[in-house]
């Protein structure tokens, strides 16, 4: 797990993503994958500091992936003021996650 | 980014990887452990290790972050999400370029493993095509699967995918027999969720309502069949990560690394280790035996011949 995450829950998503930019990683506890992208974001975070990181229990929240549709973990949401603007499911190295987070400017 | 002059680049943190580092840490090698991802490898994937002598069972995901653990208490240097881009095997001093700078050693051990191979061909819906039962099996909590692979891999992945609460796995496998050891497909059998096809090939895979219209041809008879199911976990083997070798280091045709009994490659000072290297049996344990190998004959060469 992420030093500093804010796992969000069922009754933290909604609010916490209307209006706000952010990471949002859904990832599963025993997910190897998982284990992989963390680090990735990880290593991203100083390069993006406008975008705190948090994530979702997949197994603990199935009901966020449903409201987001993610069917797979690891997924990265990229939240530009409350809107989804980038999406991407999949271990990803380092510059193809600074690239979505890129596209999600635009 | 500058240039980091070690004794020995490791490139590869599997458990090959990790076992030359504790092996070279301990000849007093200021080494260096550069891995693309986190350490681990394939293993981290792994449900359950019921092979590895001490553990009777453990996840693939503790016992490499136990292994790990062992290797940084030794003070070795891992720099993971580390991507390899470029290496100069040539000459005596060798060069590694990566994402974060240049590494240079007169002793390098490629432990770069391999991946798995994707299905080859198109399903129009990826989404339901998987490669890693813990990460998207409980989705399929009592829906039913196809599993494409018979080999160990596919076994202990199906055992993991009804231990998630997976209603039924069939394996395909084109083989006559699968190629599991006969311990794990008696434990798969005896859940009485898992069947096997064998001789048969999936040849499509069709978006059916809300669920999947799996089409399979038997080999020999070359009858087409069709699995009704939800979800595709696709385990078929797996490919050698040495893409950056090509050219510089003699492989074989598959592509992997060949290398002597001492894990010498055919070029003085380059070692190889692990699932890289061509061999017919890729187990944990011998990954770590042919880690141990390199990083002590990484050592003597470094003593004998700098």
């Amino acid at each position: 797990m992420l030093e500093n995450m804010t796992v969000l829950t069922a009754d933290t998503f909604q609010s916490y993503t209307a209006d706000r930019s952010c990471l949002v990683l859904v990832f599963r506890r025993q997910c190897p994958h998982c284990r992989v992208l963390m680090a990735v974001v990880d290593k991203c975070r100083p390069l993006c500091p406008d975008l705190p990181v948090t994530g979702v229990d997949a197994d603990e929240s199935p009901g966020i992936l449903d409201s987001v549709g993610v069917t797979k973990v690891p997924t990265i949401l990229v939240y530009r003021n409350g809107h989804v603007s980038g999406f991407k499911s999949g271990v990803m190295n380092p510059s193809e996650l600074l690239a979505l987070v890129a596209s999600s400017k635009a | 980014m500058g240039r980091s002059e070690r004794d020995l680049i490791i490139v590869g943190g599997g458990i090959g990887g990790m076992t030359a580092a504790i092996y070279a840490a301990r000849a007093a090698l200021d080494v260096v452990m550069l891995e693309r991802a986190v350490c681990g490898g394939l293993a981290n994937s792994s449900w359950n290790v019921e092979n590895f002598p001490s553990y009777r069972s453990i996840a693939g995901l503790e016992l490499m972050q136990k292994i790990r653990s062992h290797v940084e208490s030794y003070q070795v240097a891992i720099e993971e999400m580390t991507e390899v881009t470029h290496v100069d095997v040539e000459s005596r001093q060798k060069l590694i370029d990566t994402s974060s700078g240049q590494y240079a050693a007169k002793a390098v051990i490629f432990a770069t493993g391999a991946s798995p191979i994707r299905l080859p061909i198109e399903s129009g819906c990826d989404e339901r095509v998987h490669y890693c039962s813990l990460c998207d099996g409980p989705a399929y909590r009592g829906r039913d699967v196809v599993v494409v692979g018979g080999g160990n891999t596919g076994f202990d992945e199906s055992l993991s995918l009804v231990s998630l609460g997976v209603r039924s796995a069939v394996i395909v496998e084109c083989m006559t027999m699968c190629r599991a050891e006969q311990s794990i497909q008696k434990q798969a059998f005896s859940t009485g969720r898992i069947t096997v096809r064998t001789d048969s090939r999936l040849s499509a895979i069709i978006p059916h309502a809300e669920r999947l219209r799996v089409a399979v041809e038997h080999l020999r008879s070359g009858v087409m069949d069709e699995i009704a199911a939800d979800g595709v976990f696709v385990f078929i083997g797996q490919k050698p990560n040495t893409s950056m070798l090509e050219g510089k280091v003699k492989l074989d045709k598959a592509g992997y690394v060949i290398g002597d009994a001492r894990m010498h490659t055919n070029r003085p000072g380059l070692f190889a280790a692990g699932d890289v290297v061509a061999k017919r049996y890729r187990q944990l344990t011998t990954a770590m035996a042919d880690g141990t190998i390199a990083a002590l004959e990484a050592a003597r060469y470094l003593r004998e011949c700098v």
